[in-house]
């Protein structure tokens, strides 16, 4: 900012007059001596004017700096602009500018600078102040059209995953012809967005691909000439979580579990359908107890109408209730238990289900007629798995059907109608301890559930292998040699945990399931069967990337008693009566089912 | 008809003027401004959980005699906590019902959900 100080001026001032005072004196004191100086007068006289010219000069060379310094001043108005534009801090900073240049503007007005260039420098002053202006009122707007929309898109989050799998099975025993390895590819697409209608409530929708006839699973297999894979509604719901109170939450659709849960009562892929209703409270200040819930759940099935069918126009549904809560035991022991009580009505219906549910391939013939007149008979292809049915025979094949993806492997029956029931009644009673162990290495937890499953409806003794076809009397031929087959005993143990990138972890999981402990239609599907199995898992999990992980799992599992009815056998197996009365496993003679051994090497992207 | 019509909304429409009833913007101190990690399984692979951590905030900022406690929920993972909020320091807010509207330097707001109010006394006690 160059310009001349008052001080300068004054001395400028100062110098011209003190010049022409010496001037004035010098012709006063020449005046009485005016003979002896008569010559000098002329010389004299040329200095003051050289002087004089001098001053005028210095004044021109500062009026020249002082226009200099104007244009520098507008070419710093005009960058200080120009910055402006580019950022809304940098406004401050060149409205700053502006104003140190008006009062420079008006220091020169008030000077020796000219009118007009100032007013054209105050004219320029006040377009920059106006461009400036509507600059920010432009970045405002858009700052507000930005935050609107991400308070829209905020309000959505994708979920979902894709999982790539390689799949082979194995599973052989001497003098086998029909044990043959399985080898298969599969893809598994999950896709759906969460959304917050308002501070209470929330609702989702997803989308996935499988199966309609099978809730258990939602991999479709490499097959089937390149065709487009099934995709069908995987949820939706609603959820109700009142910000007021925060403990309680209420959901109603088709949603994932609301309560603690694991693949003995249901494969993770299925989403039961009903209501559920969550109260929850946090406790900060208490030892021990940091959580207590209750879960009550009411899901429903099977909907009948009118007042005919199997149960007289009743609906299948299940309700139940889970006491849970979080214990921190030590500073480095977390425990979650829960203990839950659910009781299935009316179950009987899943066994006549209809072809529709399980998406078979119907025996019932359409017939069209082509272009000739001819009656052209074929039946109507269903794209799920279609009736299980179980070896007790006597069941619907067409019609009505066992719905069970997995195969059936509970104790059923048929009346005299030929309709199939269960032998047992369900009424889980189920305890989790899921158990979390801080190592010295926080991202190498231990992981330890234990789960106890007891069927308290479980008939008190089993069927046995010769039991087939319509049973008028069930209590009749049950094996009474065994007792209740109405447990579940299941323990997973791991190292580490699946959070972020570079996280591995490394478990082992034991499973003992008796026959009628769940119903066998919503259980695991990648295990040896349903129920009525002991199973090993040996998994690997490592976090590839944030949302990739890789997966590998070694199921090791065969059929707890291959001599109950309903068991799953190893392909080419017959069960026969020795001279002695004990069953054996032909060929071979023997007593137990042959393992299968089931891998699975897994890829998923997870958002 | 038309009278229960409009009792009805009448009624209505003074349970949304309660609803809108605001605080006016205050000065507000920050008592604490986190930004945490809530882990939310994704998927499952057996019965092993995989998840994923989403990022909130939590404040707590002294509003009179008041310690209102808030979440928030970035609608991206760009989004952060304004750095100049650290515990003292003052900011521009208002309270509409369970809303927390705290004016970010830039002046736009950020909404957090009250999830407690307590009596600065209260918490002087403890």
């Amino acid at each position: 900012m160059g310009y001349l100080a008052k001080g300068d001026k004054m001395k400028a001032v100062l110098k011209v007059g003190g010049i022409l005072l010496l001037a004035s004196s010098l012709l006063a004191q020449t005046a009485a001596p005016a003979k002896k100086t008569a010559r000098k007068p002329v010389s004299t006289s040329a200095a003051d004017i050289q002087a004089l010219k001098d001053a005028v000069a210095a004044q021109q060379q500062q009026i020249q700096t002082l226009q200099q310094q104007l244009q520098q001043t507008n070419q710093q108005l005009q960058q200080s602009a120009q910055q402006a534009l580019e950022t809304q801090q940098q406004l401050q900073k060149a409205q700053q500018a502006a104003t140190d240049a008006q009062m420079t503007a008006a220091g020169i007005q008030a000077s020796v600078a000219p009118k007009d260039a100032v007013d054209k420098l105050n004219a320029q002053y006040a377009d920059i102040q106006t461009t400036l202006t509507n600059n920010a009122v432009s970045a405002q707007d858009e700052q507000k059209r930005m935050t609107g929309l991400e308070n829209t898109l905020g309000r959505f989050r994708w979920t979902g995953d894709v999982r790539v799998r390689g799949e082979d099975f194995f599973q052989g025993y001497s003098g086998c012809t029909a044990c043959a390895d399985r080898n298969r590819a599969r893809i598994r697409v999950r896709f759906g967005f969460e959304g917050k209608l308002n501070d209470d409530f929330t609702a989702g929708v997803a989308l996935a691909t499988g199966s309609l006839g099978d809730p258990t699973t939602t991999n479709e297999t490499f097959t089937n000439n390149f065709d487009r894979k099934t995709i069908g509604l995987d949820k939706g719901y609603i959820t109700y979580n009142p910000v007021a109170h925060k403990w309680l939450s209420l959901t109603g659709g088709k949603f994932a579990y609301q309560w603690q849960r694991t693949q003995i009562t249901g494969d993770p892929d299925t989403n039961p359908e009903g209501f559920s209703e969550r109260f929850s409270k946090d406790f900060t200040s208490v030892p021990i107890v940091k959580n207590l819930n209750l879960n009550l759940m009411q899901l429903f099935y099977n909907e009948a109408s009118g007042t005919g069918g199997l149960y007289h126009g009743h609906d299948s549904f299940a309700v139940g209730g889970q006491v849970g809560g979080r214990l921190q035991l030590t500073k480095w022991w977390s425990m979650t238990p829960s203990f839950l009580v659910m009781n299935w009505r009316y179950p009987d219906a899943i066994l006549n289900s209809s072809f529709f549910a399980t998406q078979a391939t119907s025996t019932n013939n359409i017939n069209v007629v082509d272009g000739s007149g001819k009656v052209i008979s074929f039946p109507v292809p269903g794209e799920g798995p279609g009736c299980s049915t179980p070896a007790s025979s006597g069941l619907q094949s067409s019609q009505a059907c066992a719905f069970s993806p997995n195969g059936m492997t509970n104790s059923t029956y048929a009346d005299a109608a030929g309709h199939l029931h269960f032998l047992s009644g369900f009424l889980y009673a189920d305890l989790i301890l899921n158990n979390t162990f801080k190592t010295k290495w926080s991202r190498l937890p231990i992981n330890l559930l234990a789960e106890y499953e007891d069927n308290l409806n479980a008939a008190s003794h089993p069927f046995d292998y010769t039991v087939k076809g319509a049973v008028p009397d069930p209590g009749a031929v049950v094996r009474t040699d065994l007792g209740s087959q109405s447990h579940v005993y299941y323990g997973d143990i791991s190292v580490g945990q699946q959070k972020n990138r570079g996280d591995i972890q490394v478990g082992y999981a034991w499973l003992r399931h008796e026959q009628d402990a769940t119903i066998a239609s919503f259980n695991e599907s990648d295990q040896r069967a349903p129920s009525n199995i002991l199973q090993h898992r040996v998994y690997a999990l490592w976090r590839i990337r944030q949302n990739t992980t890789a997966a590998f799992t070694w199921w090791h599992g065969r059929t707890l008693d291959p001599f109950l009815q309903n068991a799953a056998l190893a392909p080419g197996t017959s069960i026969a009566t020795n001279p002695d009365g004990h069953a054996i496993l032909n060929p071979g003679a023997r007593q137990s089912d042959p393992w299968l051994n089931r891998l699975q090497f897994d890829l998923i992207y997870t958002f | 008809m038309r009278r229960e019509l409009l009792i009805a909304l009448l009624v209505l429409g003074m349970v949304a003027s309660l609803d809108a009833i605001e605080s006016g913007e205050l000065s507000m101190t920050i008592v604490r401004a986190e930004q945490k990690m809530r882990d939310r399984v994704v998927a499952w692979v057996n019965d092993t959980p995989i998840y994923q951590q989403d990022p909130y905030f939590d404040v707590a900022v002294r509003s009179g005699d008041k310690v209102l406690e808030g979440e928030y929920e970035p609608s991206s993972a760009w989004e952060t906590l304004p750095v100049f909020w650290k515990p003292g320091v003052e900011v521009q807010g208002r309270v509409r019902g369970h809303s927390l509207f705290l004016k970010r330097p830039n002046g736009v707001e950020i909404r957090f959900v009250i999830l407690k109010r307590t009596a600065v006394t209260a918490i002087k006690k403890q």
